[in-house]
């Protein structure tokens, strides 16, 4: 059994074209399609329904994956997980590392390389190879965040090592049969154990769910391996991907900026630039910061979670997840940079870095397919809790906090939806209940949805209190809270952001602890409005005024209408809306 | 049908959005006769008398020996849908006023970047923040701060609110906030309708408790001005029975327990129809029963094990997103659980170049409608597809009131499946059916594995337009041998609510873990239920001693998020019990998920009651008056079936020709007003006494893409 560090890897998550299949008829490929990505769905809900963790089951922050032989992702949980788990390297990194003679039916390997899975320790993942008629026929993979991975908590970690337990590749379950080992050094390593070790079993139990349905998929289709399927569905999804990209933007290269928060109030630059060829993309990295001596960075498999997503939202959101669909865009990023670090660089925080790709990208198109982009989102602030109950028992969990949502060509912006990463909240009385904390107000931010004739989506304030006689460890991480996110032709940026211990501002992503009575406020930013905030509709704007979501001074400075003047203008404006309405409802007949 | 008889009869009224539909049972001679009408959406409750007086004149039965009046309604779900309710406004402990707003701050369809969300019940300006605070627990955290209620009350009269849903933090723990505003509002504002959550759905959550308790009191001012236009009309019209309202429990209420809980109406339609399903497999002895009905956008599927339909206890009104899991508003309500997916007649066909193809979850609806409805659709839609397989006859769509055009089906399949996809008519008509019914099959197949069951142990029951087109190859596909194709299968839901007994659910959240549960609590919560519980149902007309109590205990390993529903044996709640129930958890969960979690504690974190009066006796006796098959075949007509990979002749059947013990083979088409079942080859069909057709495939496993991947193999070697 081979136990080695996880090392610097270099994955290339793009793959080179696929080669042509055997034919399938384009009816019988929809079936078998839809089969195996039902297969890899039904995997998902049960890891969903038999998870221990709110990042879990309210985060969403899992994925199931179905492998070919080679390697080659040929499905992903379609409608459950929050982000695109297509860019796992893992497989073909457990490829280069395992003979394939060592596997056998049965066997779970498990790590949690940062540079392999998901970019940071809390993800673990599982791998299991899929057998059928005694041959090796593909590898299935489910990997999810885990509440707690042990290291340091009270401060701000310097190395992978100090951010907790690192799992090199290596048999959890060897011939059907738990390694007690594995087990034992995983709770001894982490806080909440338990939880920590269920969600690893939810993981697996997720991978014998997919084995046994794949056992019957394949002999019920006389299918002797997932290879010609893979084929046809990659190819499939290749050539829509590129039709996606064609038919969206228009060939050229495209420049594109955005910056994320450093520590120390130093931000840092991301650069990107696109080159749109022929049904293909090029998204480079370069002139993007270094990477940090701090845990915001984001490893090269991550910098392609959020640059595939973005990509797929604007050309091609209804072709399925598989190593074809991500075959027409390259990402690449220098190495040593914030965007593709060396190992042992830290990473634990790389979403705040990773949630703000996609505003580049967004930044370079938005000249290009002004009407199918967003305003600046206000993301969301990730909040790790961890302390202890009253009887003593430690708690880690990690909570979302969600910023506005962008204004869009034609539509306003959202409130409180987490973009680009989605996930829901947890219910106030479920949250008071499984920790010692007390929620005193949570709401939306008036005035932080931008101004345009799109309004951004609001932001919220979300505040609590410690009710702990044990230290409350929290750390809130948001990675771009001071800078107000931006608008776009002409809509103006919706509100920034701050976290506030008993009023005195703390610095983001920094942990701090609460004693009882301390009370942590959070201000998540709104989004930025699109197109000048004259052009609103004016009934829409005074809704927004009885609603208290524009205040009225606002409406004034920002929309340039008084509002006390305002029924009286809605009042003709809504008559004249309804003559409108009735002579076209006539010329009609 | 009979004049008159002792024990009079049984009416039930079904108004869904097109038709409304009339059952009759003479609930002695078992006989019953239907009827259908256009629903009136301007004026619901002469639309209803207007129907009763007819089908009750066709019969000659008086008014006055209408004993049992059954009613359900769409009015609850389409107010919601379309937004129609009352002008409410929401009560909210101070500091969270944004809670039906900010919903669980989720997107439902991560890549769309044009997504919308449901718009909240109550807007901003309507809600209102009141002082206090309970914790978890239950305990006062800040006392109400009554002269403030009584401020916000004046404040809701001048605004000219209608209703009120008040929603306090942890109030399902301890109602007396709750409690003590509604008290307050009644006494200065008496005409608004006031819903508190404690009452409606006292669960832990506060969006999903706000979003059901913001609906219930949305809808409550309509269902009450129609019911009691309803009941006035009735009393008119000489009926001596207190109508009973059809709830989606599959239970029927009194017009005063609906007024109250008004909510609970949603989707009684659907229950009905599972109701009916479930009598029909009864009376032919089959209890494991998969109800398939399709119609023009959706097909619902739901399960029913040992005679019983599954349960869930929330629902999802007016998705905004194709049928989208997410995209509508939560309503935390005991419903028979049912999957609802965006497949039916409707549904379009879409194929391109690059050998891209799927059918659904777009739908042409009703207009412009499939191309062969000629309303200028273009685009191919199932029921395009089964027309020009032969399966539909142009001349008899709807007993022949809507003629059908093949050469335009034809036309807008050839254009946007078969020509870009580079494949002949047939096969791609062919495939929109295989493709759809895969659809609806895979989507009963995980329903049934996620409950560690296996789909080819049931018996599919078909009914709804499309559902007698489709159910023979989606038995097929999920290995199902045996199909029940119910009589009357247009009035399902008006039959099924005969046959729904008085119920009521109830709930008690209060998380323990099993080894801690406090008995005399839960003994407490019983007692409690069981004493609202029936008086809920005596309003209902049912006697206490016949009231009969099924008990429950939602239950997970800690730290989960969802749980299993799993039955507390009889008796005064003792530790007993919670062995009881630690065994058939694990039981259910190992059923489900293969192992069991030992070192996990186990929690309890509700205890639900379902109160029930004595179920309707319904047993129909109606000799058909049909006559052998060789009279009800009404000629032949060129059909495709894939075993035969061609058109054949293929013999039509008058479907109320047909008597019983009537015997036909398949392939073979019988044809009734409201749809057109189809049979493949190697199918043996019965016909009962009533009517009612079943099928048993005797031939043939699996599906034809598994058959043709197989045949290709061997091929290929």
């Amino acid at each position: 059994m081979p136990v080695k560090k996880p090392r610097r890897a270099t994955p290339r998550v793009t793959g080179k074209s696929v080669r042509a299949g055997r034919h399938f008829d384009p009816i019988d490929l929809e079936v078998l399609w839809n089969r195996l990505v039902t297969l890899v769905d039904e995997a998902a809900y049960a890891i969903i329904r038999t998870s221990m963790s709110k990042v879990v089951v309210e985060g969403r922050d899992f994925g199931v994956m179905l492998y070919d032989g080679e390697g080659n992702l040929l499905a992903a949980d379609a409608s459950i997980a929050s982000k695109p788990g297509v860019t796992s390297v893992a497989v073909k990194e457990l490829l280069n590392r395992f003979d394939a003679q060592d596997l056998r039916p049965g066997d779970v390997i498990v790590s949690n390389n940062p540079w392999w899975f998901m970019g940071h320790l809390n993800d673990i993942g599982v791998v299991a190879p899929l057998f059928y008629e005694d041959r090796l026929i593909g590898f299935i993979e489910s990997m999810a965040h885990m509440a707690d991975i042990g290291g340091l908590l009270s401060g701000v970690p310097r190395e992978v090592y100090e951010e907790g337990l690192i799992i090199p590749p290596l048999k959890a379950v060897e011939g059907g049969q738990e390694n007690a080992t594995f087990f034992a050094m995983l709770e001894a390593n982490v806080r909440v154990p338990e939880q920590v070790t269920s969600d690893v079993r939810a993981l697996i139990t997720g991978l014998h769910v997919m084995q046994e349905s794949m056992s019957s998929f394949l002999s019920k289709h006389a299918l002797d391996g997932l290879t010609d399927l893979s084929v046809a569905i990659r190819e499939r999804s290749e050539a829509a991907m590129r039709r996606g990209i064609r038919d969206s933007i228009p060939e050229g290269i495209y420049r594109g900026s955005s910056s994320v928060d450093g520590f120390d109030g130093q931000a840092l630059g991301i650069e990107v630039t696109i080159t749109v060829r022929d049904g293909s993309m090029i998204i480079d990295y370069a002139g993007s910061a270094a990477q940090s001596p701090f845990g915001i960075n984001s490893t090269l498999v991550y910098t392609n979670v959020w640059s595939l997503y973005v990509v797929k939202c604007i050309t091609c959101p209804d072709v399925p997840n598989n190593q074809g669909t991500f075959a027409p865009i390259t990402v690449t990023a220098p190495e040593g940079s914030l965007l593709n670090p060396i190992f042992p660089a830290p990473v634990k925080m790389k979403p705040s870095t990773g949630h703000y790709l996609p505003i580049a990208i967004l930044d370079a198109l938005k000249d290009v397919i002004p009407e199918r982009i967003l305003a600046e989102s206000g993301n969301k602030s990730l909040v790790y809790l961890a302390g202890r109950k009253e009887d003593g028992r430690a708690f880690s969990d990690l909570i979302f906090v969600m910023g506005g949502m962008g204004a869009r060509a034609g539509k306003d912006g959202l409130h409180t939806i987490g973009f680009p990463a989605n996930s829901s909240n947890i219910p106030i009385e479920v949250l008071e209940r499984s920790m010692p904390l007390r929620v005193r107000e949570k709401g939306l931010r008036t005035d932080s949805g931008g101004a345009g004739r799109q309004r951004g989506g609001c932001g919220q304030f979300m505040e609590f209190e410690s009710l702990s006689a044990f230290p409350l460890t929290v750390r809130a991480e948001h990675g771009k809270l001071d800078t107000p996110p931006a608008g776009l032709r002409g809509g103006l940026p919706g509100a920034a952001g701050g976290h506030y211990l008993n009023g005195r501002r703390v610095e983001d992503k920094v942990p701090v602890q609460l004693v009882k009575g301390d009370v942590m406020r959070l201000e998540i930013p709104g989004s930025g409005g699109t197109y000048a905030p004259h052009e609103r509709d004016l009934l829409a704007l005074y809704n927004d005024v009885q609603d208290g979501l524009v205040s009225r001074a606002t409406a004034r400075r920002h929309y340039g209408r008084s509002v006390a003047k305002m029924p009286a203008m809605v009042a003709t404006k809504a008559r004249a809306k309804v003559i409108a309405k009735n002579k076209r409802g006539n010329g009609k007949k | 049908m009979a004049k008159s008889s002792a024990h009079g009869f049984a009416l039930g009224v079904d108004i869904g959005g097109t038709f409304t539909d009339f059952a009759l049972l003479d609930r002695v001679g078992g006989e019953i006769a239907v009827g259908k009408l256009l629903t009136d959406p301007g004026d619901l409750a002469s639309g209803v008398m207007r129907g009763i007086a007819q089908i009750l004149a066709e019969n000659s039965v008086p008014a006055a020996d209408v004993q049992v009046f059954v009613h359900g309604t769409t009015l609850a779900t389409n107010a919601l849908i379309e937004r129609r309710g009352a002008r409410t406004a929401f009560l909210v402990t101070r500091g969270f006023r944004d809670t039906l707003i900010m919903a669980r701050e989720c997107r439902y369809n991560i890549y769309d970047l044009e997504i919308d969300l449901p718009s909240p019940l109550v807007p901003r300006s309507l809600t209102f923040e009141i002082n206090e605070r309970l914790d978890a627990e239950g305990a006062v955290i800040v006392a109400l701060d009554e002269g403030q209620v009584r401020r916000t009350a004046h404040q809701l009269v001048e605004q000219g609110v209608e209703a009120v849903a008040v929603c306090l933090l942890h109030s399902y723990r301890n109602p007396l906030h709750e409690q003590a505003v509604a008290r307050i509002l009644e006494q200065e504002a008496p005409g608004i309708a006031v819903s508190v959550s404690s009452d409606v759905v006292p669960d832990v959550g506060e969006y999903e408790r706000a979003s059901t308790t913001a609906a219930n009191a949305y809808v409550r001012p309509p269902i009450r001005r129609y019911l009691e236009q309803l009941v006035t009309a009735l009393e008119q019209a000489g009926t001596r029975a207190a109508p009973l309202m059809m709830t989606s429990e599959g239970g029927t209420i009194s017009c005063e327990t609906a007024m109250l809980y008004p909510v609970r109406l949603v989707e009684s339609g659907p229950a009905g129809g599972i109701l009916a399903t479930t009598y029909f497999g009864a009376t032919l002895g089959h209890d494991n029963l998969i109800s398939f009905d399709m119609g023009g956008t959706t097909a619902k599927i739901c399960v029913i094990d040992d005679g019983v339909p599954t349960r869930s206890s929330t629902f999802e009104a007016g998705r905004v997103y194709r049928f989208a899991k997410g995209s509508g508003l939560p309503l935390k309500v005991p419903v028979l659980e049912m999957i609802e997916i965006g497949a039916g007649g409707g549904s379009v066909a879409h194929g391109d170049e690059l050998g891209l193809f799927g059918v659904g979850p777009q739908s042409a609806g009703a207009s412009p409608g499939p191309a062969c409805y000629g309303f200028g659709g273009d685009m191919p839609t199932v029921t395009d597809a089964d027309l020009y397989l032969g399966y539909l006859d142009p001349v008899y769509f709807l007993g022949g009131r809507m003629p059908l055009h093949r050469d335009r089906a034809e036309q807008a399949i050839i254009k946007h499946v078969a020509r870009p996809l580079k494949l002949s008519t047939e096969r791609a008509a062919w495939g929109i059916h295989e493709v759809v019914n895969d659809n609806m099959a895979r989507a009963a197949k995980i329903h049934c594995a996620e409950r560690g069951k296996d789909a080819r142990d049931y018996t599919l029951v078909a009914f709804g337009g499309a559902g007698p087109v489709h159910a023979y190859r989606v038995a097929q596909n999920l290995g199902i041998r045996r199909i029940l194709y119910p009589a009357r299968a247009g009035v399902m839901s008006a039959f099924g609510f005969l046959l729904a007994p008085p119920a009521f659910e109830l709930l008690r959240a209060d998380a323990a873990e099993l080894d801690r549960v406090d008995l005399r609590a839960v003994r407490a919560h019983f007692a409690e239920m069981q004493a609202q519980g029936k008086a809920l149902l005596q309003s209902a007309g049912v006697r206490a001693s016949e009231v009969v109590v099924d008990r429950e205990a939602a239950v997970r390993y800690r730290g989960q998020s969802s749980e299993l529903f799993v039955s507390l044996p009889k008796g005064s709640i003792t530790r007993r019990h919670l062995d009881a129930i630690r065994e058939r958890f694990e039981a259910k969960y190992r059923a489900a998920y293969h192992r069991t979690n030992p070192r996990v504690p186990l929690e309890v974190v509700s205890w639900r009651a379902v109160l029930r009066g004595p179920q309707p006796k319904v047993s129909l006796h109606q000799t058909h008056s049909g006559r052998d098959a060789r009279h009800a075949l009404k000629g032949h007509r060129p059909v495709f079936f894939p075993e035969h990979s061609d058109f054949i002749s293929c013999a039509v059947y008058d479907r109320y020709a047909l008597s019983n013990g009537s015997c036909l083979q398949g392939p073979v088409i019988i044809e009734e007003t409201e749809s057109t079942v189809v049979v493949g080859t190697g199918a043996r069909i019965e016909a009962d006494e009533l009517n009612n057709l079943l099928v048993t495939i005797v031939e043939g496993k699996g599906d034809a893409v598994a058959k043709k991947t197989r045949r290709k193999r061997g091929v290929r070697k």
